[in-house]
């Protein structure tokens, strides 16, 4: 293979990146794969495809050009089945780009991930209010979480939940509806998880896609999203368990609308929100199925 | 001939091939019998997330180092870097600390800078250090740890300990060698300072040079999305609180997530609940020094051993500093 032939197909190949790069924008099916803030380095890097695309198209028009004697020649393989092994690596990301992008991650990736509240003991639960009878028959295990000094001593510092979404604690405070969209997701499950108690009894509307975890009962679902900083590989699951029997028809991934109450039920000493359910329903996937993590660090300055 | 004709072809197929896809790419209705399991999907959907999340880095990396090809001379670098080996560390954990770069992107600027003449420990200071002592990452952490501050202090101070001793101990190992590739030496003797197209040159030497790397980032971030895919998250975290074993449980989970040093704090918070602050600050200092992407992202232009002695300095230094931190805190 000729190095004119390499910058042919290279140039061919960063076209292929222009392309995917556009249409994932145009779409808006990059939040599929990155968070809105990173959006500006790809404004960066569709130019900067798009430059070098031009550059090298150009350069391999002039296939005659002599070779400019500073030894690029080594970089370029003269092997033919190498050298394309090598290309269908770049290939292949652009192919799948261009038809997978709609994918978006559910329930079993949730699993392998973990729901957070997997991992706590249930041997010592307590419910508050309806959910005693349901949490009976769990397997009792042996706890592996013991606190840590450390831990506990730094319990006491300063940011909370509260302090980072300010607004948010007051609005979910005085209001008797606690209502979750796109933009509150991420504040209104933290300051839930926080503070449980205070929101405890407030009627709440939350959606999400449906996800069990393997020590469940049959009636608890949680209801959840998937919360992405970065990009999709850093992605965890933000939900809140709900409770009740109309749950057992929904199979996992179901995107549903979820009405009901904050309650609060311990679980290992943790005192965790839980949806006492009214209603349930299915919905469509929407169009943006992660929330995303926007830090206001103005609130961090106290 | 025939081999000529044909890559020629194949150039063409593929170029008809992008754009039928990319005006058409919606409409090509993929049975259900031929569409891959969701298993297979999220692999391919994690795959691009890394894939995409690292290409502007890596581009802008590669355009530094192109920069720093053109524009940096020799002479300068040795004027601030002084003589003594040891001396030298300082200067290079401040451009570390300076820099906010992150691993990608880092990769390519230090290859440059030996290239250039940098002392080779300098240069792997420089390498761990700037990904993760860079205030982006640090108000990062501090965010996604609200509730324990000091994990994004310690965080800072523990990758600036452990940064000098890798330096330190990679230079006893390997003095003053290069770890370069041998082919990768040649691009650099350089000529072209009349050349009045500098700017189409570095536009041709940072299109080699994303050929060069994303190779390895694409081999780097398809392993790391199998091991996000298939790998339980419970199995590490069992072991997550034992002494020895939590801070190896959440290097080995650093590791082999390979994530971004900005976006890794996230990720640890999730696992706070089972784990030591000791295991935790091993899972933020260690990932964005060295994880699976970037050792293979390594073998792009440094020799396989010197990665390997690399990856096991860095591997052994965390962990014995993070034994002592344990210890004393």
């Amino acid at each position: 293979m000729k190095r004119h032939h390499h910058i042919f197909i290279r140039s061919v190949i960063l076209l292929g990146f222009t392309l995917l790069l556009f249409k994932l924008m145009v779409t808006g099916n990059i939040y599929n794969y990155i968070a809105p803030k990173m959006l500006p380095y790809f404004y960066f890097a569709l130019i900067v495809f798009m430059i070098l695309g031009g550059r090298q198209f150009l350069r391999g028009d002039r296939a005659q050009e002599a070779a400019c004697g500073c030894n690029h020649e080594h970089s370029y393989s003269s092997s033919t089945i190498k050298s394309f092994s090598i290309y269908l690596l770049f290939i292949i990301p652009v192919i799948s780009g261009f038809l997978f992008s709609e994918h978006t991650l559910g329930a079993s990736v949730a699993k392998k991930k973990g729901y957070q509240f997997a991992q706590i003991d249930e041997s010592t639960e307590s419910t508050n209010g309806i959910l005693s009878e349901s949490n009976q028959q769990e397997g009792v295990k042996q706890s592996e979480v013991t606190p840590d000094p450390d831990e506990t001593s730094l319990e006491d510092s300063v940011i909370t939940p509260k302090d980072m979404y300010p607004e948010r604690y007051t609005e979910m405070s005085t209001k008797e509806k606690i209502v979750l969209n796109d933009d509150n997701y991420i504040s209104t499950i933290n300051l839930l998880e926080e503070e449980p108690e205070t929101f405890a009894g407030k009627s709440i509307v939350i959606r999400g896609f449906v996800y069990r975890e393997p020590n469940f009962p049959a009636s608890r679902i949680v209801v959840g999203r998937f919360g992405v900083s970065c990009c999709v590989a850093d992605a965890g699951i933000y939900g809140i368990m709900a409770e009740g029997k109309q749950v057992l028809n929904y199979n996992e991934d179901t995107w549903i609308e979820v009405h009901g109450t904050v309650q609060t039920a311990m679980f290992n000493d943790w005192n965790m929100p839980i949806i006492e359910l009214s209603s349930i329903h299915e919905i469509n996937k929407p169009k943006q199925t992660y929330v995303y993590e926007e830090i206001d660090y103005s609130n961090l300055e106290q | 001939m025939i081999s000529q004709k044909f890559s020629t072809l194949i150039g063409y197929i593929l170029l008809l091939l992008f754009f039928t896809l990319f005006l058409f790419g919606d409409l090509i209705p993929i049975p259900d019998r031929f569409s891959p399991s969701e298993n297979i999907l999220n692999v391919n959907t994690i795959f691009l997330s890394i894939v995409l999340e690292a290409i502007p880095f890596i581009l802008l990396g590669v355009f530094v180092s192109s920069l720093i090809q053109l524009f940096v001379k020799e002479e300068h670098l040795n004027r601030f870097i002084p003589r003594n080996p040891i001396l030298a560390l300082a200067p290079a954990v401040a451009i570390g600390a300076i820099f906010p770069v992150c691993e990608c992107a880092i990769v390519p600027i230090v290859r440059r800078l030996i290239a250039k003449g940098m002392p080779m420990h300098v240069g792997m200071v420089v390498l761990v250090s700037a990904p993760v002592l860079n205030p982006i990452v640090y108000l990062s952490t501090y965010h996604a740890f609200q509730s324990t501050p000091s994990i994004a202090y310690a965080r800072m101070g523990l990758a600036f300990v452990i940064a000098l001793l890798v330096g330190l101990l990679m230079y006893l190992l390997y003095e003053r060698a290069n770890p370069l590739k041998q082919k990768q030496v040649q691009v650099e003797h350089h000529h072209h300072s009349k050349s009045k197209n500098r700017f189409k040159e570095m536009f041709d030497h940072a299109s080699d040079e994303f050929f060069d790397m994303g190779k390895f980032l694409i081999i780097g971030a398809f392993l790391a999305a199998l091991v996000q895919t298939f790998m339980d998250r419970d199995t590490l975290a069992a072991i997550g609180n034992g002494v020895f074993t939590g801070p190896v449980a959440m290097m080995g989970m650093a590791y082999v997530l390979s994530l971004c040093s900005e976006a890794d704090a996230f990720v640890a918070s999730s696992f706070q609940a089972f784990t030591t602050p000791a295991s935790l600050l091993a899972f933020l200092v260690y990932g964005p020094m060295i994880d699976l992407k970037n050792t293979i992202l390594l073998f792009a232009y440094f020799r396989a051993r010197f990665v390997a002695s690399l990856v096991f300095v860095i591997t052994l230094t965390t962990f014995s500093i993070i034994m002592i931190y344990q210890n004393f805190f």
